[in-house]
């Protein structure tokens, strides 16, 4: 069953000349349960397509649906589509009350959420806790207490303490070491098989990608230029940009001996700063993540 | 906290001013054991150190410390409730300005620039003339109502980068009411510019209200407050300068402790 629809979404930012469409005639589809990667160099829009879904920005065109219905900005939404989708953001630290605990954080979230009282709404503090691998014992710190795994583990909690349909995470392994990336990954993973959980995934670790994803989006410089299915896209991608940021991933070394690259390297004018600029983000992130040239595969 | 603790803390000074203030605003003139407003025309213009009378009696002989304690009462009074009413109308508004977009957000923000393009004593002089009546509530409605945008534009600038916050974004995204959003993501964040801001804004009112009563456009006429002291005690600056002096002083003490209180504040939340 269908549960979200991108359609034709366009994101601009600004006004009048110094107005910038970041994201243009972005299109898809996720069913319940499903997992969307979204890919793409930094600043190529994937974190504004996910906003936009978010309600934390307003298209500039296109609309977007979620069971069918059409969602507005975030202050227009009803309670019900506001519960059904939630996000972790990048960076934990900042999308965590300082001045509240552990506690107070997902309590106000149920609270929020209603239909429990105070003493379930501690049992289920507890639950929350358990289901992203915090102790107990952490409830009552401060978000600066915290490492940042747990801020994220937490962050997590609180979307969950919302029962939504979709959850959103807007690159939230990029601000974490990488032992703790692959367990908030392990942990996504999990709980959105476990809750039947629809993601939008917004990851620059193709590793993680290729281990949750249902389908995968690439996006370069504003445009999806290739989507479909996980081993469709990374085992037969398409577009020579998909083809470089997983040569990038399998084996950076030989990625950087491709005489694609070579070639973009050398031409200039063939090639647009910003897809350079991704793909060495991704040679360099998975070659410090990878070293021997294990990837993808 | 041990005593040799609270003797070195630098907010000691401050805290007696503090509990000398609560106490005389409590007691009133019943400390100098004087009716304010008795008049006694054989103990007229008494010096300070006088038998019976601490700091002098004025020119109908009335108590200058019974006076002055009255004074306190009116001068901090009006000055606290004037600040309060200034502080939850500008942060109101700044709040809902920095969150509605659109019409209401326009208003708010247009309204604030018109409020204060106008000199604020200038409009408190005008709106009292205006209503024609003096006395503590007009005084510090007035007070409040024409210098709440200091607050206004403070809060909305503060709140509009917090908006933008990825945690104040998560809790709204939860839709949690409005009212909740504000008092308990929004207005906590707010709390150490706030409280230098209200400290300041406090010692401002104090000066305002002096000014507005020594000018004979605040309190009723007769009362005793600091202002309406000094306004009095003008024309006897050289035979009796104590009729000047002591309202003068009691406002510097005032005033210097609200502004070294908000310096404290300023510098522990920054």
């Amino acid at each position: 069953m269908t549960l979200l629809q991108i359609k034709d979404v366009s994101v601009a930012y600004g006004d009048g000349p110094s107005r910038k469409t970041v994201l243009a005639d972005a299109s898809l589809t996720l069913a319940a349960g499903q997992v969307a990667a979204i890919v793409g160099e930094s600043g190529s829009g994937k974190s504004s397509l996910v906003r936009a879904v978010a309600g934390l920005v307003d298209p500039s065109a296109g609309e977007i649906l979620l069971n069918g219905q059409k969602l507005l900005p975030l202050r227009k939404r009803s309670k019900a589509t506001l519960h059904a989708i939630q996000m972790v953001f990048q960076d934990p630290g900042a999308s965590l009350n300082p001045r509240h605990t552990a506690r107070q954080i997902l309590d106000e979230a149920l609270l929020v959420k209603g239909g429990r009282t105070a003493s379930q709404r501690q049992d289920r503090i507890k639950e929350l806790l358990a289901l992203v691998h915090l102790d107990d014992r952490l409830a009552e710190l401060r978000p600066a207490a915290l490492s940042g795994g747990q801020k994220q583990r937490l962050a997590i909690a609180r979307a969950l303490a919302m029962e939504p349909q979709l959850l959103i995470a807007d690159e939230a392994l990029s601000a974490l070491d990488f032992a703790n990336q692959d367990k908030i990954s392990a942990l996504l993973q999990s709980l959105t098989k476990e809750l039947g959980l629809a993601m939008l995934f917004v990851s620059h670790d193709m590793r993680s990608v290729r281990r949750m994803a249902d389908q995968v989006c690439v996006i370069q410089t504003g445009q999806i230029v290739e989507q479909g299915p996980v081993a469709e896209v990374l085992y037969h991608p398409r577009t020579a940009y998909t083809q470089l940021l997983l040569a990038a991933a399998l084996n950076p070394t030989a990625a950087l001996a491709d005489p694609r690259l070579s070639t973009l390297l050398e031409d200039g004018a063939a090639i647009d700063d910003g897809v350079l600029a991704g793909v060495m983000d991704i040679i360099r992130g998975d070659a410090r993540m990878a070293p021997s040239g294990e990837g993808v595969a | 906290m041990s005593l040799a603790k609270i003797i070195r803390s630098p907010l000691l000074p401050l805290g007696m001013v503090g509990v000398v203030c609560a106490l005389t605003m409590v007691l009133g003139d019943a400390l100098s054991g004087h009716d304010h407003r008795a008049i006694d025309l054989t103990a007229r213009l008494l010096p300070p150190l006088s038998p019976d009378h601490l700091l002098g009696t004025d020119e109908l002989g009335r108590d200058q410390l019974a006076r002055l304690l009255t004074g306190l009462r009116w001068s901090v009074g009006a000055a606290f409730c004037a600040t309060v009413i200034a502080f939850c109308i500008g942060s109101a508004f700044g709040i809902l300005a920095a969150h509605k977009g659109g019409i209401l957000g326009s208003a708010l923000r247009l309204l604030t620039t018109f409020t204060q393009s106008f000199p604020s004593f200038v409009m408190a002089v005008t709106v009292i003339a205006i209503l024609g009546d003096s006395g503590f509530v007009a005084l510090t409605l007035t007070l409040g109502l024409v210098t709440w945008p200091v607050f206004s534009r403070v809060v909305y600038a503060e709140a509009r980068s917090l908006f933008q916050r990825e945690y104040v974004q998560a809790a709204e995204m939860t839709g949690m009411s409005k009212m909740r959003l504000y008092l308990h993501h929004v207005l906590p964040a707010l709390i150490p510019t706030l409280s230098v801001l209200v400290v300041f804004h406090f010692a401002e009112m104090i000066v305002a209200e002096g000014a507005l009563s020594f000018l004979g456009i605040g309190a009723p006429l007769g009362a005793a407050t600091w202002g309406a002291m000094l306004s009095e005690g003008r024309g006897y600056m050289l035979e009796a300068p104590w009729l000047t002096l002591a309202p003068a002083f009691a406002m510097v003490i005032i005033i210097v402790s609200a502004h070294r209180l908000g310096q404290y504040l300023r510098n522990i939340t920054r």
